[in-house]
C-alpha cells in the first residue's frame, strides 16, 4: 500500500458515477461502475475511416449518456479533477503500448490544445494530462505544438456540417521542427465525429509530419448519422 | 458523515481534551491507560476474538485526545510573585512581540531575563505583557524605533492582571494565563524605555514590520472610525474599536463580522485565485495556499483566521489531488489540525464561535433550504424566496453560536436576523474596497485615495445601520446566568430534535416535539440558576472597584440603594465598566438611592456614568462646596439630567421593617476636610445592622461617639477610608464592636490601604475581616436575624465543573 493511500482517512474517495467509498484498490470508480465501461469494437470506429488525414485512431471506451464514462469524463473536464486523465493515458498507454512502439513508431505525443481563455477558466488541458499519462507508460514524448488560435463553440451542440465548420482554421503550429517528418499521435479525450482531430490532422500534415494517429479516452456514436438526426430534432 | 472517518475521530478526540479538562488525570495514568488498552486489545488479538473492537478504538482516541491537551496543559503559566503590584520595577528582557499601536498605549510582549525591585532581583523565566503609556510622538517615536527580538531595559510597574472580581465578569488573568503570559507591566514615561541591544528575529521582525506598515497606510488614508474598523478587518486587531461602538454591534447581533473570518479568507483566496490565473494548475494552487498562510502569519494567527485558513488549503489540496470532499470532513480536518498543534485552543471563545458558526450553517441550511425551494409560495415569488435563503444562512449561524453569544456576551439579540441582512452586504463592500485601496494605494496612491473615500462612505453606512439597530431599546435580551451546563443542553436538545425530525415527517408531531424539548430545556436551564439577592432578604455587595468604594445594597422590598461607585479616570470608568455591566448581569435596571458618601473621585467618579445613563432615580450627597470644581460640576450634571438629589440631614427613612440612618448633616460643625464630610449611614434591618463611614477619620468619631454612643453598634462595619491608620479609633471601634469589618481597597494601591494598625486593630477585638483587595466582591446577606457571608465564586463557577 502506497503511503498516499493514508490520506484516504482524511479524504476518503467516492466513485464519480454512483458515489459509493472507494476501497484502497479501486480508482475513481467503484468495480461495479468500472466494469460497466463498454470497450471499443472495430464496428465503433467505422465511421472513423473516412477522416483520410488520420492513418489509424486508437479509443478505449464507448461514450455512453448517463454512464460511468460520462461522470468520468465529466469530472475530468469540468470539475477539475485532472488526474483522471493522468489515468486514463496510463491506461491507454499500457493498452496499446505495443501498437504505439512497434507498429506505429510514434515520435512523439501532441495533445489537442484548448483556446487559452478556456484554459485560464478551466486551469488546465485535459488532453495534456492524457498525453503524460501516455508518456509515462510508453515513454514517448510530449510536445505541444499546436496552438488554438480561435475561439470555437462547443462542440456538443453542433451537426457533423456545423463541427467541420466549427473547427476550419482553429489551430496552429508552434514549433514547426517537433513536426517535420515526425510520426505524431494526436490526443484528445473524447472524440465523436472527429472533425477536430481532422483539423488538426491536416494542419499538421501540413506542416511536413509524416504521419498522423489518434488516441482518446472515448468515442461518441457508432455512427455520425445518429448525432446529427439527434441534433436535429 | 459515516462515510467520513475523520469527523468522527475528531468528535472523540475533542471529547478526551475536554474530559481531561475537567479531571486533570496526571500524565502517567493515561499513558498507562493507552498501554492497558493496547494489551487488553492485543490479547483478545492473539486469542483471535476482537469484541468490541470500535470500544477500544473510540477509547484509545479519546485517550490520545486527553494526553494531547495534558502535554500542552504542562507549560501553563502562573504569577510567580509574592506582591500584586511592584511599583519602580525593572525588567530586563528580550521583545519577543509587538501589537500596533493605539490611542494611548503600545503593548508588546517581553521575555524576561530579570527584574529587579529594591533590592531584590528575580531571574523567572516568564513572559511579560508590557505597554507604554504616553501619547503623541513620544509613543509613535519607540513605536518607530522597536524591532522584535531587541533587547529593552524597562522601568515601571509591574503587577498581576486583573481576575475574576466581580459576578459575571470576564478573567483576563486566565485569558493571559491561557497565553503563556504571566503579569503586566507598565511604563509612564518614554525616558524609562530603553533599548539595550539592536538583535532581531528575523522572521516575527518582518512580519511585524508589514503590519506596521499596511496599518500605517489604513491610517494615513482613512478616518479614525473607518481605520480602526479596516484594522479589524483586515489586520484582525480591533482593540482600536470603542467599546460602546462594540457594545452596538453586540446589542445588534452582527458583532462576529468584526471577527475576521471565512469571508476575507475567501476574498483573500479569490484574488489570489485571480492573479495566478495564468500559471499552470500546481503553481497557482501552491501560491494561493502560500498566500492565504502569508495571510494567516500577517494577521497573528487567531482561531478564525486559522480555521477559515485550514479550511481554504485543505479544500484546495482535495482538489490539487483529485479527491472531492464535503465541508463537514473540511471542518473536521481543520479542527484537528488545530488541536493538535494546540488543544487549549478549544477553550477560546474565537474557536467556539467559529466552529460552531460553520458547523451550524453545515448541517441546518441544506434542508431549511430544501424546504424554502420547494415551498409553493417561494416559487412564484423568486425574490421572496432569495431573500430568505439569505437570512437562513444568518440563521443558522445565530442558533448554533446561541449558547456561546450568551455565555460571553450575556445577551441574545432579537433582530440580529434583520441587522445581518443589511449589515453583511455592506461588510463585504467595505473588505473589498478596503482591501483593494490598500493595494492601490501601494502602487498608485491617487487612485488608492478614491477607493479610500468609497471605503470610508460605506463602513459610516455600516456604523450608522448598527447604531440604528444596536440602540433600539428591544434590540436584544439579557440572559444571565447560563452555565457550561446549559450549553451542553440546549445542543443535546438541538441533536434530539434534529434526529426525531429526520425521522418523522408530521408536521403536528415535529410541532409538539419542539414545544416540548423547548419547555424541558429552558426548565432544565432554569434548574442550576443561582438568585444573588433573594427575595425578602437584605443583601449587601461589596463591588470590587480597585481603590475606590462602591456597595451595591438590595433592599428587602426590592429596591436597590448604591453607596459610592468607585472612581473614573481617563483609562478607566468603574461607572462603565464595572458598576452598570454588574448591574445588567444582575437585572438591576435603576437605583433607587444613590448615595455618594462625599467628592472624591474615588467615591463619586462611577456615578457620572449611571447618571448619564438614566440608571439612578435619587441621588443624596454632602451640602455643596463651591471650592470644589468636581462637585460643582457634579450638581451642574445632576440640574441637566433632572436627578432629584438632597444633602445629608440627619434623618430616618422608613422602608417597611428596614431602617435607614443617615447621622450627620450639613449644619454640623464646619469643616474643611472633604474626607469628614462624608455620610455616616447605618442601616438596621431586623437584629442586623450595618454602618457605612465613608472616609470619615479620626476627627470626626469622637463626635459620632458622644453624639450616639450605643447607638453606634453594628454587626458590619464599613471600614473608613479603605481601612487607612487615619480612621477608626480604638473607642470608635469599641463602641461599634462590629462582627464583620468590610475593607474596600485596591490590590496593591500605592496608598498601602488597609493599613496594618488598623488590621491589628481588628484583630484583637476578634472581629473577622473581608477584603475586597483580597477576594474580590463580598457578597452578605441578612434575613433580619443572621448575617451570612456568601461565596459567590464557587456558586457562579456551577455545578458540574
Amino acid at each position: 500500500m502506497e503511503l498516499i493511500n493514508y490520506i484516504d482517512f482524511l479524504l476518503p474517495r467516492f466513485c464519480l458515477h454512483c458515489n459509493i467509498k472507494l476501497n484502497v484498490n479501486e480508482k475513481y470508480l467503484c468495480t461495479y461502475c468500472s466494469d460497466s465501461l463498454r470497450r471499443t469494437n472495430e464496428l465503433s470506429l467505422n465511421h472513423l475511416n473516412r477522416i483520410k488525414s488520420l492513418c489509424d485512431c486508437r479509443t478505449l471506451y464507448l461514450f455512453e449518456k448517463d454512464m460511468p464514462i460520462q461522470s468520468l469524463i465529466h469530472n475530468l473536464k469540468y470539475n477539475g479533477i485532472f488526474r483522471i486523465g493522468i489515468y486514463l493515458g496510463r491506461t491507454i498507454g499500457e493498452e496499446y503500448k505495443n501498437i504505439f512502439l512497434d507498429e506505429w513508431h510514434i515520435d512523439s505525443i501532441v495533445p489537442v490544445p484548448l483556446y487559452h481563455s478556456k484554459q485560464a477558466e478551466r486551469g488546465y488541458n485535459q488532453s495534456y494530462y492524457i498525453a503524460k499519462g501516455i508518456k509515462s507508460v510508453t515513454g514517448i514524448n510530449v510536445f505541444k505544438v499546436l496552438k488554438r488560435i480561435r475561439y470555437t463553440q462547443s462542440q456538443t451542440e453542433l451537426t457533423l456540417s456545423e463541427r467541420i465548420l466549427n473547427v476550419k482554421g482553429a489551430f496552429k503550429i508552434k514549433r514547426f521542427k517537433n513536426v517535420k517528418g515526425k510520426r505524431l499521435l494526436l490526443v484528445d479525450d473524447v472524440i465523436t465525429t472527429g472533425s477536430t482531430i481532422n483539423e488538426c490532422a491536416s494542419v499538421l500534415l501540413e506542416a511536413g509530419a509524416n504521419k498522423v494517429y489518434a488516441a482518446s479516452i472515448a468515442i461518441a456514436g457508432s455512427d455520425s448519422h445518429s448525432i446529427e438526426s439527434r441534433n436535429s430534432k | 458523515m459515516n462515510e467520513y472517518p475523520l469527523i468522527k475521530f475528531t468528535i472523540f478526540f475533542i471529547c478526551g481534551i475536554i474530559l481531561e479538562s475537567i479531571l486533570n488525570l496526571p500524565i502517567n495514568i493515561i499513558i498507562l491507560s493507552i498501554l492497558l488498552l493496547f494489551v487488553v486489545a492485543l490479547v483478545q488479538i492473539i486469542r483471535r476474538r476482537l469484541i468490541y473492537g470500535n470500544f477500544f478504538v473510540v477509547l484509545l482516541i479519546i485517550s490520545v485526545g486527553a494526553l494531547n491537551y495534558a502535554f500542552s496543559s504542562i507549560e501553563k503559566v502562573d504569577y510567580p510573585f509574592a506582591l500584586p503590584k511592584y511599583r519602580d520595577a525593572t525588567l530586563y528582557g528580550k521583545i519577543c512581540s509587538i501589537d500596533l499601536i493605539k490611542k494611548d498605549r503600545l503593548n508588546f510582549t517581553v521575555e524576561v531575563d530579570s527584574i529587579k525591585w529594591n533590592e531584590t532581583v528575580s531571574k523567572k523565566n516568564l513572559k511579560v505583557n508590557c505597554a507604554i503609556l504616553l501619547t503623541g510622538s513620544d509613543l509613535r517615536n519607540i513605536y518607530d524605533k522597536i524591532s522584535v527580538g531587541n533587547g529593552v531595559c524597562l522601568k515601571g510597574t509591574l503587577m498581576k492582571a486583573r481576575d475574576k472580581r466581580n459576578p459575571g465578569e470576564f478573567d483576563y488573568q486566565e485569558y493571559l494565563f491561557r497565553r503563556g503570559i504571566s503579569a503586566l507591566f507598565y511604563v509612564h514615561k518614554s525616558d524609562n524605555f530603553i533599548l539595550t541591544t539592536e538583535g532581531k528575529i528575523f522572521f516575527p521582525d518582518m512580519v511585524f514590520k508589514i503590519r506596521r506598515s499596511i496599518d500605517d497606510i489604513i491610517f494615513n488614508r482613512h478616518d479614525l472610525m473607518t481605520a480602526s474598523l479596516l484594522r479589524g478587518l483586515l489586520l484582525a486587531d480591533r482593540n482600536m474599536i470603542d467599546y460602546e461602538i462594540k457594545e452596538k454591534f453586540i446589542n445588534a447581533g452582527v458583532i462576529h463580522i468584526l471577527a475576521v473570518s471565512g469571508l476575507h479568507v475567501g476574498y483573500i483566496a479569490f484574488i489570489f485565485f485571480v492573479l495566478f490565473q495564468r500559471f499552470n494548475i500546481t503553481i497557482k494552487y501552491t501560491l494561493t495556499i502560500l498566500g492565504l498562510f502569508a495571510y494567516l502569519v500577517i494577521t497573528y494567527s487567531p482561531p478564525s483566521v486559522t480555521r477559515a485558513v485550514a479550511m481554504a488549503s485543505v479544500y484546495i489540496v482535495a482538489r490539487y489531488i483529485g479527491r472531492n470532499t464535503s465541508t463537514l470532513n473540511t471542518l473536521a480536518i481543520a479542527a484537528f489540525i488545530i488541536l493538535i498543534f494546540k488543544p487549549s485552543e478549544l477553550f477560546e471563545p474565537g474557536f467556539q464561535l467559529s466552529f460552531a458558526a460553520v458547523l451550524s450553517i453545515v448541517v441546518l441550511t441544506p434542508p431549511i433550504n430544501d424546504a424554502i425551494t420547494k415551498h409553493e409560495l417561494f416559487k412564484k415569488r423568486k425574490w421572496l424566496g432569495n431573500l430568505l435563503l439569505f437570512m437562513v444562512v444568518s440563521l443558522a449561524a445565530q442558533i448554533g453560536t446561541l449558547p456561546f453569544t450568551i455565555i460571553y456576551f450575556h445577551k441574545i439579540s432579537l433582530i440580529a436576523l434583520f441587522a445581518n441582512l443589511i449589515v453583511i452586504p455592506l461588510l463585504g463592500i467595505v473588505v473589498s474596497l478596503g482591501i483593494v485601496a490598500l493595494i492601490f494605494s501601494v502602487i498608485l496612491p491617487s487612485v488608492g485615495s478614491l477607493y479610500a473615500s468609497a471605503t470610508i462612505l460605506f463602513s459610516h453606512l455600516m456604523f450608522i445601520v448598527t447604531n440604528f439597530f444596536g440602540s433600539i431599546e428591544i434590540a436584544y435580551l439579557r440572559i444571565n446566568q447560563f452555565s457550561w451546563y446549559d450549553l451542553f443542553l440546549f445542543y443535546v436538545t438541538m441533536i434530539f430534535v434534529g434526529i426525531l425530525f429526520h425521522y418523522y415527517k408530521n408536521v403536528y408531531f415535529r410541532m409538539v416535539v419542539v414545544i416540548l424539548s423547548m419547555t424541558i430545556m429552558i426548565l432544565f436551564i432554569k434548574l442550576d440558576n443561582y438568585e444573588y439577592f433573594p427575595d425578602g432578604k437584605l443583601s449587601i455587595m461589596a463591588i470590587d472597584v480597585g481603590q475606590g468604594d462602591a456597595f451595591l445594597i438590595r433592599l428587602p422590598d426590592g429596591e436597590y440603594m448604591l453607596i459610592d461607585a468607585g472612581s473614573s479616570t481617563n483609562y478607566f470608568d468603574n461607572g462603565e465598566r464595572i458598576i452598570i455591566p454588574l448591574m445588567d448581569f444582575l437585572g438591576v435596571d435603576s437605583i433607587k438611592y444613590g448615595m455618594i458618601s462625599h467628592i472624591d473621585n474615588d467615591h463619586y467618579g462611577g456615578f457620572i456614568s449611571l447618571i448619564k445613563e438614566d440608571r439612578v432615580n435619587h441621588i443624596f450627597k454632602p451640602a455643596i462646596d463651591s471650592s470644589d470644581r468636581s462637585d460643582v460640576k457634579l450638581e451642574n450634571l445632576l440640574w441637566e439630567k433632572g436627578v432629584p438629589f438632597e444633602y445629608y440631614e440627619k434623618k430616618i427613612i422608613k422602608l417597611l421593617n428596614l431602617r435607614l440612618y443617615i447621622l450627620n448633616g450639613n449644619n454640623d460643625d464646619i469643616i474643611f476636610d472633604s474626607n469628614d464630610r462624608s455620610g455616616i449611614i447605618k442601616i438596621v434591618y431586623g437584629n442586623t445592622s450595618f454602618i457605612f463611614t465613608g472616609d470619615a477619620s479620626k476627627k470626626i468619631e469622637p463626635t459620632l461617639v458622644n453624639r450616639y454612643g450605643e447607638f453606634l453598634h453594628s454587626n458590619v462595619l464599613k471600614v473608613a477610608h479603605h481601612g487607612s491608620n487615619t480612621s477608626t479609633s480604638e473607642k470608635f471601634l469599641e463602641y461599634v464592636n462590629p462582627s464583620y469589618a468590610i475593607i474596600s481597597a485596591g490590590e496593591g494601591n500605592h496608598f498601602n490601604h488597609p493599613s496594618q494598625e488598623v488590621i491589628d486593630l481588628l484583630t484583637k477585638k476578634n472581629v473577622q475581616i473581608l477584603r475586597t483587595d483580597k477576594q474580590g466582591a463580598i457578597l452578605l446577606r441578612s434575613d433580619g436575624e443572621n448575617i451570612e457571608v456568601i461565596n459567590w465564586k464557587k456558586l457562579e463557577s456551577g455545578l458540574i465543573f
